[in-house]
């Protein structure tokens, strides 16, 4: 790892016809935890796939380490940048194991195989995510939250410095939010950032230091938590005048 | 904690199965046809074929028809295995992308103007590599216009394009007198008659390179079958994937119908059948596909000479015969409809 783990997004601006996301600079270090909110649209997955080099920003630069998040090789890629995607794929066939092992495929040789240590990293990824026991199932036929827990154990696998999380807790169950809110904790005391996309406002106050809100491709506003999330500003985000009405987010 | 079979030994297991079952079908293949061989008569005098007409039937007549049969077979279900993971559809095969319209097409040109033209044995099927690579060509072009190469645009452009030019396929047919239309329909049939030693050599050297490139994609095949951000995410370029992948198994497809028409079903039938003995990764079926694609193809040729012996039945009937219920079979198995 080099000295400088840092991800940082300068002016990064994306969009086909109409802009999804505009001039967005972001800056997250190892250890810390941004969270994106935001309504449906706002552009919360379009900025995880650029931080995360699945989709190249159309203006500005995305820099992992000091270098274009796009000129990674492979395995400078997987050792640095972790991704859980907002929807689980369709993966006929694949059992459980299979699927956590795809996350370390670019760390191993060009023709090898996985051995020993692969597995025990396997093992030990799903263990984490409360998921040991699915090891052998097939991916497809799992609960949509049994998926989500299989895909962050991929995510996790490889020990990247930085974690893009869409949506994390959707679909898990309210024991298990809570489960992986500490996961998320024990990761960030070990230095690994974490930048995650929710709309559980609970979960931002508990582990964020840094929110950012997007609302139609542009930051409204990004800081600290307690000092961002005013019910004044969330109706803004949001479309709804709600949380001054006595609403409960 | 134990781990269920690593895919390394699960791959050791299907490389020697499909090697046992291909060695055994080619050692089977050139004693049996219209008229027995006996091996032992072969190898009493293997070289002297004007005295000993049982080498002259094994070496002549059914050891590069065999040949022929086991690396037709091996391409196509090589070429199947890369269409099904790369546009994600467990029914894509070899002839999604229009290759049999192009190769039928530019086939039945030369058959129409160019009856015994000089080069009889590379006219039928240059022109037939032609037609399909040039499918292939245009159906990714016409992806690649949309942004990216999207397995639903190639899926739709392939079977529009099939249909396009089958109707000038039939066109062609239309207008061409009784002699022409039958040997159009019997290409149409699939057809490893006209093997020669020549044309296997050719047929070898042009089909290594791309098997040897497509069994290292295991990896990529996986993360590609699970979708397109599953693969950029772990660092693969997926249109650069898809296009390279594709591009090689066209050609291998190309090459397979140039010399042996369009056989069907073997694409499809071989990958499916690979998954469920060694499970879906890719660099299990990959190998698995290869060998058990070489294999199946030889015995169906077995069985298209002894079926109604004397006759010998073209090989595409035989591949859709047997395909055709196996396949059910398998879609009906509660494994994988499950999944």
């Amino acid at each position: 790892m080099s000295v400088d783990a840092s991800l940082v997004a300068s002016e990064v601006t994306f969009g086909y016809d109409a802009p999804l996301l505009r001039d967005i600079s972001l800056r997250i270090e190892p250890g810390q935890c941004v969270a994106l909110i935001g309504a449906n649209g706002a552009g919360k997955t379009t900025l995880l796939r650029i931080l995360g080099g699945l989709l190249p920003p159309q203006a500005g630069s995305v820099r992992f380490g000091g270098r274009e998040v796009g000129t990674l090789s492979p395995a400078e890629r997987t050792a640095g940048l972790g991704y859980l995607p907002q929807r689980s794929p369709r993966a006929a066939g694949f059992a459980v194991h299979e699927m956590v092992l795809m996350g370390l495929y670019s760390l191993l040789p060009a023709r090898g195989w996985e051995g020993k240590t692969e597995w025990l990293a396997v093992g030990r990824a799903l263990a984490r995510v409360g998921a040991g026991h699915l090891l052998r199932r097939s991916f497809a036929t799992l609960s949509g939250g049994e998926q989500r827990r299989v895909l962050l154990a991929r995510a996790l696998v490889a020990r990247p410095a930085v974690l893009l999380l869409d949506e994390p807790l959707a679909a898990l169950d309210p024991g298990f939010v809570l489960e992986f809110t500490a996961t998320l904790a024990a990761l960030k005391e070990q230095g690994v950032a974490l930048v995650v996309s929710t709309h559980r406002l609970s979960f931002v106050g508990a582990l964020a230091d840094a929110v950012v809100v997007l609302q139609r491709g542009g930051v409204l506003q990004q800081g600290d938590p307690v000092a961002v999330l005013q019910p004044e500003l969330l109706n803004d985000a949001y479309g709804t005048d709600r949380f001054t009405a006595g609403g409960r987010a | 904690m134990t781990f269920p079979v690593m895919a390394r030994r699960r791959r050791a297991r299907i490389v020697l199965l499909g090697g046992a079952f291909l060695v055994g079908a080619l050692l089977l293949g050139p004693l049996v046809g219209a008229t027995d061989v006996d091996l032992r008569e072969v190898w009493s005098d293997p070289f002297d074929w004007s005295s000993n007409p049982a080498a002259a039937i094994f070496f002549m007549a059914r050891l590069p028809r065999v040949l022929l049969a086991a690396l037709v077979g091996g391409s196509l279900a090589l070429a199947g295995t890369t269409y099904q993971s790369l546009l994600r559809n467990p029914l894509a095969s070899p002839y999604t992308l229009g290759v049999t319209a192009g190769a039928s097409l530019m086939t039945f040109l030369v058959i129409r103007f160019l009856p015994g033209g000089g080069l009889a044995e590379f006219t039928v099927p240059g022109a037939a590599l032609i037609g399909a690579l040039a499918t292939t060509t245009l159906v990714m072009a016409l992806a690649t216009r949309t942004g990216g190469t999207p397995p639903t645009v190639l899926l739709l452009a392939g079977v529009t394009l099939n249909f396009t030019i089958g109707a000038a396929v039939l066109l062609v047919q239309y207008f061409a007198d009784y002699t022409a239309t039958a040997r159009m329909v019997r290409w149409m049939m699939g057809d490893l008659e006209g093997a020669t030693y020549r044309l296997l050599a050719i047929l070898f050297v042009a089909s290594l390179p791309a098997w040897v490139l497509l069994l290292r994609c295991g990896r990529t095949f996986n993360l590609m079958s699970l979708g397109r951000e599953e693969a950029q995410a772990h660092g693969i370029d997926a249109d650069r994937a898809t296009r390279r992948g594709l591009l090689l198994a066209s050609w291998l497809t190309g090459v397979a119908v140039a010399v042996a028409g369009p056989v069907g079903f073997v694409g499809i039938l071989v990958p499916h059948a690979v998954r469920l003995i060694g499970g879906v990764d890719y660099r299990v079926v990959l190998p698995g596909a290869l060998l058990g694609g070489a294999g199946f193809l030889v015995v169906c040729d077995i069985l298209a000479r002894v079926v109604i012996r004397p006759v010998e039945l073209p090989i595409g009937i035989l591949t859709a015969c047997l395909g055709g219920p196996f396949f059910l079979f398998l879609l009906l198995r509660r494994g994988f409809a499950r999944d």
